[in-house]
């Protein structure tokens, strides 16, 4: 049996099924908390974004034009949302209001619960960290969403000229983060 | 960088020319050493691929995410709810700003008006500059008048010019308010103050 499309559950939804809202969920959340943990670098960050990121689906999904694919929309709001996070927390970081409750939350509570994984993602996390939001970002998108630049340009409104710029600034970083010479 | 890892790299991002392309692989099943630097290369990516692989979560974690989505909708909505002002608060409210704003309206016009008319409107005035002021007051057109919005500062100038450093002092330092100052300068200062304002040709 043929699955139905994302096109047909939308339309679904627009006619009232919620139902439907749930189904399309279930194939982009996954993908949707991933980016966004590989982004923030920790579970608590990518459990705010990713809750946003649905919000704003359930409240806009009507605004959704069937031009583009439902795939790259998800993506360019989970990429908007992360972006006015991150700008978010960096003005935290020069505020003392991010209590310390907050940060015990950050750094202790997590999803993944084999410490091995967990490590694997520290790790990760410790390469990543250097990269600049942009670098990062179409590092991401291509390496583990298998997007290509034109995807990713189109989910972040930038040239493929910048996004290949980007990527080359990225890996060249990450090569030497990993002492490859 | 060496610049074998530079065009590993231009190569990996997409940066070369189809030509370019084809030269580098060429070159690279000539140069072994290009070729060991590009195994390593691609090798430690994928190494981070692997890294960052979804790993597996706790199985409440996604069936509760959109739940939890919602309630946060709703309690959002909520206070928003909270903060909508009913019919009856919104008018009353209403009617507590226009009274502010239109006793501050009249304070504005009470205080041109004192300024206005303590001017010996025709003293040395030409009779173009006469008939401007005699309009202003005799209309009571103080809010249009362009006495409001240059007050303070013509003011202050015209304190300056007229050597009351001392009430100038007091009046910057906000010990004095624009009342206290008209109470407390007499009319030579007025007449001084008036001087300064036709220097400035403001009448």
């Amino acid at each position: 049996m043929q699955a139905v499309s994302d096109y047909d559950l939308i339309k679904k939804f627009l006619e009232g099924n919620e139902s439907a809202f749930n189904e399309l969920l279930k194939r982009y959340q996954s993908k949707i908390y991933w980016h966004a943990r590989r982004m923030l670098g920790n579970h608590f960050d990518a459990d705010e974004i990713t809750q946003q990121v649905i919000i704003v689906l359930y409240k806009k999904l009507k605004t959704f034009e069937f031009k583009s694919s439902f795939y790259t929309w998800v993506f360019r709001i989970t990429h908007n949302q992360a972006l006015n996070y991150i700008k978010k927390m960096k003005l935290k970081s020069f505020l003392p209001i991010d209590s310390d409750s907050a940060k015990n939350l950050r750094t202790n509570e997590d999803v993944v619960k084999n410490t091995e994984d967990k490590e694997s993602l520290e790790r990760l996390n410790e390469i990543l960290k250097e990269l600049p939001v942009k670098q990062r970002e179409v590092f991401l998108l291509r390496r583990f969403e298998e997007l290509s630049y034109e995807e990713i340009a189109e989910i972040t409104g930038k040239s493929v000229g910048a996004l290949k710029a980007n990527y080359f600034h990225a890996i060249k970083k990450i090569t030497e983060k990993m002492n490859v010479e | 960088m060496s610049s074998k890892k530079e065009i590993i790299l231009k190569y990996l991002s997409g940066t070369l020319t189809r030509e370019e392309e084809k030269a580098f692989l060429n070159l690279m099943e000539k140069d072994g050493e290009l070729k060991a630097l590009y195994e390593q290369i691609t090798a430690k990516l994928n190494a981070l691929d692997l890294l960052g692989k979804e790993k597996p979560v706790d199985g409440n974690y996604f069936p509760n995410l959109l739940p939890r989505a919602k309630q946060k909708l709703e309690t959002a909505g909520r206070s928003k709810a909270k903060f909508k002002l009913s019919p009856s608060f919104a008018f009353a409210l209403f009617s507590i700003l226009s009274l502010l704003f239109f006793s501050s309206l009249f304070n504005s016009s009470f205080q041109s008006k004192i300024y206005v008319e303590k001017i010996p409107a025709s003293d040395g005035l030409t009779p173009a500059q006469a008939e401007m002021v005699n309009f202003y007051l005799e209309n009571q057109l103080y809010s249009i008048a362009p006495i409001d919005s240059l007050y303070n500062r013509e003011i202050n100038l015209g304190i300056s010019g007229a050597n009351s450093s001392d009430l100038l002092d007091y009046y910057e330092t906000a010990l004095l308010n624009d009342n206290d100052l008209f109470n407390i300068i007499d009319d030579n200062e007025y007449n001084s103050i008036y001087t300064n304002l036709k220097k400035l040709k403001l009448f």
